[in-house]
């Protein structure tokens, strides 16, 4: 059955994943609840505005399990496999999301609960829309852009440099003309995850996402603009990103990295309508936990591939929360020659944008288990034998171990990359690496004498 | 919006105004409003936007533009 937003909801609260708060909560707590909680909340009774808000939808490992219905080490090939057997979307003639139509003096972005998420943020942030755009060339862009709440009718549009986004609207400016765009908000965690995907330029993310449902994406044509959103999505935004270019100061912003950003100069989104659900549910987006947990199916996926590509058994792969599910890779291969461990390293490296840190490990270790990586790093490794660093890879300023202050403005970060080769070595003795095991441990369990 | 309620965000617009005489974060702004008043103090920030210029300071900290002697936008 085609689930929405709601549907994956009562599905996590079912699997204990999702809590409610029944009493009445400001939304300025929503952010310290949700990172206390590590977990998905949903305030039932926001003080001050009708609805329900909810927040961490993706906010752990278990929300991308349960929400995929899948296991730890079938994430990334889940999400590999939707890139593979991507399924174009369908439109259809009406949907929820379009029960109430606000325009003219009704649009009001008030009529929502949008946190201030971490304290030197520079306004309260809707962080939980993907936003909807089309380019003659390359059609349509779905992607996560940040929002900054400026008045009811305007926020700043997040669109950073090297983003699909950028370079629609770069086409839009040279025309003369804004972009129009739409934000669906209370998206179900397939299009969210899908919207995180940097798909190359021509892929529409509404087909990955339809590649993770199994089926396609029912989407629905705004009311106001050339675009099409999930029909089942709680809140839209309609609205154009005004031509004027960087001009209006944005953030600064607790980014993925867990560090707050600069003040930065972005474009300006102006609402031409929105449309919701007759009780709609507010997606309170929170940082950073939301934004790197629905980066890990894309990066472990794309670890499997170049894996594979580079004919590398590999087992399981862990993006962990630590790197901002990115920036750190833990993979478990089965070794078939000499070399494979530094052949991963490498194919890794070159591969994954973001990565700084790897660790292959033999698939006798259980890359989801940190005790178990640290054991193979502590008896696996020799520092001057089994370390791989590359240097100049392309950086990001959001990563101030870069040195960013060393760099002329405009310029682009570059970064070092660390991969540790923590499997068997090559041609070690048999037996100088046999584990111990308890004695009858297939045979005896504990609880049964409890 | 009734009478009293645009006289509350009208208010909480002037006490922003005030505040931000001096550098002030986002946070200072939201504890100028009670519980239970943060639709208020959405709708009060709109309207600093909208028709009085702020500046940022080095921190990112939000000052009026005639008081940090610069335009912003």
């Amino acid at each position: 059955m085609y689930e929405d937003f709601r549907g994956l909801l009562a599905r996590l609260e079912r699997a204990g994943v999702l809590r409610r708060v029944k009493r009445d909560v400001d939304p300025r707590y929503f952010s310290t609840l949700l990172e206390q909680a590590r977990g998905p909340l949903l305030f039932e009774r926001v003080k001050g505005f009708d609805g329900m808000a909810v927040g961490n939808v993706a906010g752990n490992r278990r929300c991308l399990t349960e929400g995929l219905g899948v296991s730890d080490r079938e994430v990334g090939r889940r999400f590999a496999h939707a890139v593979e057997h991507p399924i174009a979307p369908v439109l259809v003639p009406d949907g929820p999301c379009q029960e109430v139509v606000y325009t003219g003096d009704d649009i009001d972005l008030t009529r929502f609960p949008i946190p201030l998420i971490s304290t030197k943020d520079g306004g309260p942030y809707i962080g939980g829309g993907i936003v909807v755009t089309k380019h003659p060339e390359f059609g349509r862009n779905v992607g996560f852009y940040r929002l900054m709440y400026r008045t009811p009718r305007e926020t700043n549009m997040g669109i950073l440099t090297h983003s699909d986004m950028y370079f629609y609207y770069q086409r839009a400016r040279d025309e003369g003309r804004p972009l129009e765009a739409a934000v669906a908000i209370g998206v179900h965690l397939d299009e969210q995850l899908a919207a995180s995907y940097q798909a190359p330029l021509d892929v529409d993310e509404f087909t990955i996402a339809g590649g993770l449902r199994g089926e396609p994406v029912r989407l629905v044509r705004c009311k106001t603009i050339d675009v099409e959103v999930p029909a089942d999505a709680e809140i839209v935004l309609e609205g154009e990103v005004l031509p004027e270019g960087f001009v209006y100061d944005e953030g600064r912003f607790g980014e993925w990295t867990q560090y707050l950003g600069e003040v930065l100069k972005l474009p300006l989104f102006r609402l031409k309508a929105i449309t919701t659900r007759r009780d709609p549910i507010f997606h309170a987006f929170h940082m950073p936990w939301e934004n790197d947990w629905l980066k890990g199916p894309f990066v472990e996926g794309l670890a499997y591939q170049v894996l594979r590509q580079a004919r590398i058994d590999v087992k399981a792969v862990n993006a962990p929360p630590g790197g901002g599910c990115a920036a750190v890779l833990y993979v478990a291969i089965k070794k078939h020659a000499p070399g494979d461990g530094k052949d991963a390293l490498h194919a890794l490296m070159g591969a994954i944008r973001n990565l700084k840190y790897a660790v292959i490990v033999d698939d006798d270790v259980d890359v989801y288990d940190p005790d178990q990586v640290d054991w193979a790093l502590a008896f696996r490794v020799q520092a001057d034998r089994d370390l791989v660093v590359v240097s100049g890879g392309r950086g990001t300023l959001l990563d101030p171990s870069t040195r960013p202050w060393e760099l002329a403005p405009g310029q682009i970060a570059t970064t070092s990359k660390l991969g540790i080769d923590a499997t068997i070595p090559d041609r070690a003795p048999v037996g100088r690496f046999e584990r111990m095991t308890p004695i009858f441990h297939h045979d005896v369990r504990l609880q049964d004498y409890l | 919006m009734t009478a009293t309620a645009t006289d509350a965000v009208e208010r909480l617009a002037g006490a922003i105004e005030r505040l931000l005489a001096a550098p002030h974060f986002f946070v200072d702004v939201v504890a100028l409003a009670p519980e239970g008043g943060y639709r208020d103090l959405l709708r009060a920030w709109g309207r600093v936007r909208e028709r009085t210029p702020l500046a940022r300071d080095e921190e990112g900290r939000y000052v009026l533009a005639r008081a940090a002697g610069r335009e912003a936008r």
